[in-house]
Parts: C-alpha cells; sequence; structure tokens
C-alpha cells in the first residue's frame, strides 16, 4: 500500500510538474522580479529616481489632474503621496480605455517627463498574477491552477522524499550530472518548501472569493454585497448630474483627526464631476503585515463622513493578513531579501525538475522530429532561459529606445513590451532547431545582456555603481544594477556547468551506434 | 517504460489495450480535476450555509470556508491520485459532494 501510495505520487509529481512547469516558472520568475517592483520602476523610468522629500507638496496641488480626470469622464481618479519605495507622487485615472498613470515631481508638483514604459509594476508584476491574459479572467484563473498545483507538488514530493533530513545534506557535485541535478531539486525543494506552499497558497487564497464563487453564491445576492459586509467596502451609485469638491487637504486634516495623527497617503475619488462623488482617504498599507488601510469615506461637495472603515472581524482580517504575507507591502527590507532570494530558490526548483525529467529521458528515446521529449525540451529551454533572456532584453531594449519614440504607430511602452514577447518567441525558435546548443547559449545570452544592460544604464543616464552606491537615494538602482550583475555571473557559471555536464550525456547515443556498427 | 509505469499507475490495470489506456488515463485525470473541484465547491458552499449555525457571522462564515476551500481541494486531488480503481474516486466525490448540497439544504443556515 505504501509503495503504491509513492509510485502513484512520483508520477503525479513528474508529469504535473511537466505539464505546469512552464506556467509555474513564468509565474515564479516574475513574482520574485515583482518583490522589487518599484526598485525596477526606478531603474527603468530614470526621472523618478529622486530623493524622498522631508515634507511633500499638498494634495491640493494637484488639483489639476482632477479637472482633467473630469473632463475625460474617468470612473474615478486616484492621487498617491511618495513613499519610501516610491518617493514621488503618482495620479492615475482612465481616459477612455487607456489607464493614465503619471508621475509629480514630490516638492514642486510639476509634472515628470512621460516614463514611457510598464516597467516593473505595470509590466513584471501584472504577468505574476494574471500572464496579461485579461479576457474572461483566463490570466488569473491560469495562474490558479499553477499555484494549485504547486500544492500538490509540495505533497506529492514531501511523500515520494521521505527521508528529507538525510537527504537535506546531500549534495554529490562529482557524480553523475543527474544525480547532481536531483540533489539541487530536493535540496531547493525542502529547504524552500514552508515558502513555496506558503506562498502558492497565500497567492490563492488572495483571490478565494474568485476561485470559490459557491461560497458567497450560496450566501449573498452578489459579490458587492459580500465584500461590504466582510471588508467594510463602501459605495454609492453615481447622480448623474454635476456636483463640485472640497478641497483636498482639508478633508486629510480631518482624517488625520479622526486617525489621531494618522498620515493619509491615497486619496481616491470616485465618479469625479459627479453630484454623487465620493472621496477615500487611506492611511499607508506599509505599516503593518495585514494588507488593509484605515479609510474614510467623505461626500465630496459637503466634506461630510459617509463611511469609516471599521477593525475587520478576525477571519477577514485573517484573509487580510495571509494576502498581506503574499503582497509584502510592509517595510521590512530584510523580509523583503528573503522573498527575493527565496522566490529564485523557487526557480532554480522548478529548472532542476525540467532538467532531471529530461536528462533521464534523453537517453532511451529516439530524437524524432515530433517526439514528446523534443517538444518538452523546447519548452524547458524557452519558458526558463528563455523568459529570463527576454526580461533582461525588456530592460536593454528601455535603455536604448529614446523618450517619447513611436514606431508605426506603437508606442514607446508596446514597442518594450513586443520586444519582450518576440524575444521570448526567438528563444522557443532557438530552442527548437537547436537543443544540443540552446540551454548553455541562451545562459551566455542571459549573461551578455545583463552586463549590456547596467552599461547602457551608466551610458544613458550617468549613475554608475559607484556614484549610485554613494548616493542614498539611488540605492535602489544600484540594487538592480547589483541583481543584475550577479544573474550575469550566475548565467554565466550555469552556462558552462551545463556546457561540460551535457556533452557526455549528448554523445553516448552516437558513440553507441558507432561501437555497433564496427561489431 | 515510462509510459508503461504511468498508465499502470493511473489506470485501472485490467485494461491493456494502447489507445483504451490512454483513454482511460485521460478520463481519470478528468475526473479528478474537474470531479474534485466541482466537489471541494459544493462542500465550500455547503459549510458557508452552515458555520453561522455555529455562531460565525455570515461573512465570516463565507470568507473561512472560500479560504478552506484549497485545503479541502488539494486533499481530494492527493487521495483521488492515490486511490487505485476509478470507480473508488467516482463514489466517494459523489459521497462528499452529496454532503456540500446537503449542507446547503439544512434549515436555518446563513
Amino acid at each position: 500500500m505504501e509503495q503504491n501510495l509513492r509510485s502513484s505520487m512520483n508520477v503525479v509529481h513528474t508529469w504535473a510538474g511537466v505539464v505546469v512547469g512552464a506556467v509555474l516558472f513564468a509565474v515564479f520568475w516574475m513574482g520574485t522580479l515583482s518583490v522589487y517592483d518599484r526598485e525596477i520602476d526606478r531603474w527603468m523610468a530614470p526621472m523618478t529616481r529622486v530623493a524622498m522629500p522631508d515634507k511633500p507638496v499638498s494634495f491640493d496641488a494637484l488639483r489639476g489632474t482632477y479637472d482633467a480626470a473630469v473632463t475625460a469622464h474617468a470612473p474615478s481618479w486616484t492621487m498617491l503621496q511618495p513613499t519610501e519605495r516610491q518617493p514621488v507622487v503618482r495620479i492615475v485615472y482612465r481616459d477612455g480605455p487607456e489607464v493614465l498613470s503619471r508621475y509629480f515631481d514630490p516638492v514642486t508638483g510639476a509634472p515628470l517627463p512621460d516614463t514611457g514604459t510598464w516597467a516593473g509594476t505595470r509590466f513584471f508584476y501584472p504577468f505574476h498574477y494574471r500572464l496579461h491574459l485579461k479576457a474572461w479572467d483566463i490570466g488569473e484563473w491560469l495562474v490558479g491552477i499553477a499555484a494549485m498545483t504547486m500544492l500538490l507538488l509540495c505533497v506529492s514530493g514531501l511523500v515520494i522524499h521521505r527521508k528529507m533530513i538525510a537527504e537535506f545534506f546531500t549534495l554529490r557535485t562529482r557524480k553523475k550530472s543527474t544525480r547532481m541535478v536531483l540533489d539541487l531539486h530536493t535540496v531547493a525543494g525542502v529547504l524552500g518548501l514552508p515558502f513555496n506552499f506558503m506562498v502558492a497558497l497565500s497567492g490563492l487564497v488572495i483571490l478565494s472569493i474568485t476561485f470559490f464563487p459557491s461560497g458567497w453564491q450560496s450566501s449573498y445576492p452578489n459579490k458587492q454585497s459580500f465584500n461590504a459586509e466582510a471588508y467594510s467596502a463602501y459605495t454609492r451609485p453615481k447622480a448623474n448630474k454635476p456636483g463640485t469638491l472640497m478641497s483636498f487637504d482639508v478633508l486629510a486634516q480631518k482624517a488625520e483627526q479622526m486617525w489621531h495623527g494618522g498620515k493619509p497617503w491615497a486619496i481616491v475619488v470616485q465618479h469625479p464631476g459627479d453630484a454623487a462623488a465620493f472621496v477615500t482617504v487611506y492611511q499607508s498599507f506599509d505599516l503593518g503585515i495585514v494588507r488593509s488601510a484605515p479609510a474614510i469615506h467623505f461626500d465630496a461637495a459637503t466634506g461630510a463622513v459617509l463611511h469609516q472603515s471599521k477593525e475587520m472581524r478576525p477571519i477577514a482580517k485573517a484573509q487580510r493578513f495571509i494576502s498581506g504575507m503574499h503582497q509584502i507591502q510592509f517595510r521590512h527590507w530584510t523580509l523583503r531579501a528573503l522573498y527575493f532570494a527565496l522566490g529564485l530558490f523557487g526557480c532554480v526548483l522548478i529548472l532542476t525538475g525540467f532538467l532531471f525529467w529530461l536528462q533521464s529521458r534523453r537517453r532511451n528515446h529516439a530524437a524524432g522530429p515530433w517526439s514528446g521529449v523534443r517538444v518538452v525540451e523546447a519548452v524547458a529551454i524557452s519558458s526558463t532561459a528563455g523568459i529570463i533572456v527576454a526580461s533582461v532584453s525588456f530592460m536593454v531594449i528601455n535603455r536604448i529606445l529614446p523618450l517619447g519614440v513611436s514606431f508605426m504607430g506603437i508606442e514607446r511602452y508596446a514597442l518594450e513590451i513586443w520586444v519582450f514577447y518576440l524575444v521570448w518567441l526567438a528563444t522557443l525558435a532557438h530552442a527548437w532547431w537547436r537543443p544540443q546548443m540552446a540551454w548553455a547559449g541562451q545562459c551566455r545570452a542571459i549573461a551578455v545582456l545583463a552586463v549590456l544592460a547596467v552599461v547602457l544604464n551608466w551610458m544613458t543616464t550617468g549613475d554608475h555603481l559607484l556614484r549610485s552606491l554613494a548616493t542614498p537615494h539611488l540605492w535602489p538602482v544600484a540594487g538592480v544594477d547589483l541583481g543584475l550583475l550577479a544573474l550575469a555571473s550566475g548565467a554565466f557559471g550555469m552556462g558552462r556547468w551545463l556546457l561540460r555536464a551535457e556533452r557526455p550525456i549528448r554523445s553516448r547515443a552516437p558513440d553507441l551506434n558507432r561501437v555497433s556498427s564496427h561489431a | 517504460m515510462a509510459e508503461r509505469i504511468t498508465t499502470d499507475v493511473l489506470a485501472d490495470g485490467r485494461l491493456t489495450t494502447g489507445a483504451v489506456r490512454w483513454w482511460f488515463v485521460a478520463l481519470r485525470i478528468l475526473v479528478i480535476i474537474v470531479g474534485g473541484y466541482v466537489t471541494a465547491s459544493a462542500l465550500v458552499a455547503g459549510s458557508a450555509r452552515i458555520l453561522p449555525l455555529a455562531g460565525l457571522v455570515r461573512s465570516e462564515a463565507v470568507a473561512l470556508a472560500s479560504m478552506c476551500g484549497f485545503l479541502v481541494y488539494l486533499g481530494l486531488l492527493a487521495w483521488g491520485f492515490a486511490q487505485s480503481r476509478l470507480i473508488n474516486v467516482i463514489l466517494g466525490l459523489l459521497l462528499m459532494a452529496t454532503v456540500g448540497v446537503a449542507l446547503m439544504l439544512v434549515p436555518g443556515g446563513g
């Protein structure tokens, strides 16, 4: 019975991993980058590399953008005050189908030039949780399936490797490379198990209402009424009559008094310009793990308090705590670095899982043009090494394209995204036609591109490492540069090791043929 | 070799011919994944309705049931793949889904 259980879990682990591994790696890689999404923003948008001001600009100073939102009939208007990780003022509203996200100088309130990039918060981060597939929420569901599979992989992996403690200390580097790959897979799996399980489960919990709609459907007429009751979300319908708006600063001051000194951080206006418009003042999210900030809703015209968020009930709070553990908006640099390292560990786990699957099958399978092994190998290469090549290319092209450029009607930010996807596609083609060289070749491409990105950052902004390390407000830029250099050396080392490890395995089949023909 | 072991574990041992065997594996995977999700959903809906009887606020019951749904689904997946007979999987899932639906019909729930 126990033997049966282990062998069935082995099969589940193997095939679930091969089928979902590609999506899982994309989610892990993009999630790891998202840990430092705002730092990547500052690297990719040099105009936002400013120091955190002692006294930021007032909310009313950017009233002009609100009037623009009214003219554009935007459903809402948002203003975020500078934070340590994003020391500029950010305004977001919708103009027709397009979401406008503009940055402003935190001291003068002057508009900064259009960044022309989606960078970390708008490209890498949404990629992490919905793969940029918005239609019918396909992306969110695919990521949800991948997360659920991750949980199953954790459980089945545990059943397969019961002797965890012993295997934790086993890394046979000098023996056969398949042994080393499997040992690496096990070590990364065991060491990362609590994190991988937590991160997959908490990611699902963020969207538990989406993934299990049967829960609220059994007790509520619609999702909004559930959210209102559980998380004291507030809304009121549009009046479709023009309305006026009070001073933001007066409302912010009022909120600060009601919070006994709690600092207002964000202002959101729903239905701008309408008689039923209301203003919500939020405190910052970065003060604790629980992903929820105190909020007060005011009537836009009179400033009357419409609704104040209450202390959440225990389970709703637990749900927001688990979400907060996943989204790490709290201020804690050490923990942030740990999430990044463990995320990379997860990437190594998935990569070595693929490698082990391939290495243990390549020899036994004829290399036909459409053999399953060849398909899996091409997909594996482009979904692991390839997505890293594409991500670094995205950052390289960001430093090459001048601001405001467009090509055949495609705007700058979209050009960057086109480069990402075309390079990614090219890595798949490369992996398909040259499987022998693709692993090592794409590792070398990562190394070259990452160094190029650091050099281009220096050439286009003047912020080389010596300068950025010496200037505290440029430390995020230095961090991204150092990360790129670490990636370059890691990829270079990996490329060399793969070349050495793969050669004897690759050449074995032809060798046998020669022996048999001589015999 | 690998395929042989896979299908032996995933399919009922009695079926031997290639194509039928693969259809059987596909059916089995579909039953476990889709059937497991439907069963977990039914249990989520049922417990969201029944938990208020134990003193929980309605919104708290829904939040708790939905969060636990993932662990229930994970348990169903692991259990389903560990079973050696497909008929046991189908009967087990049907039984648990019935429990979920029955809980929804308990009078006085949230």
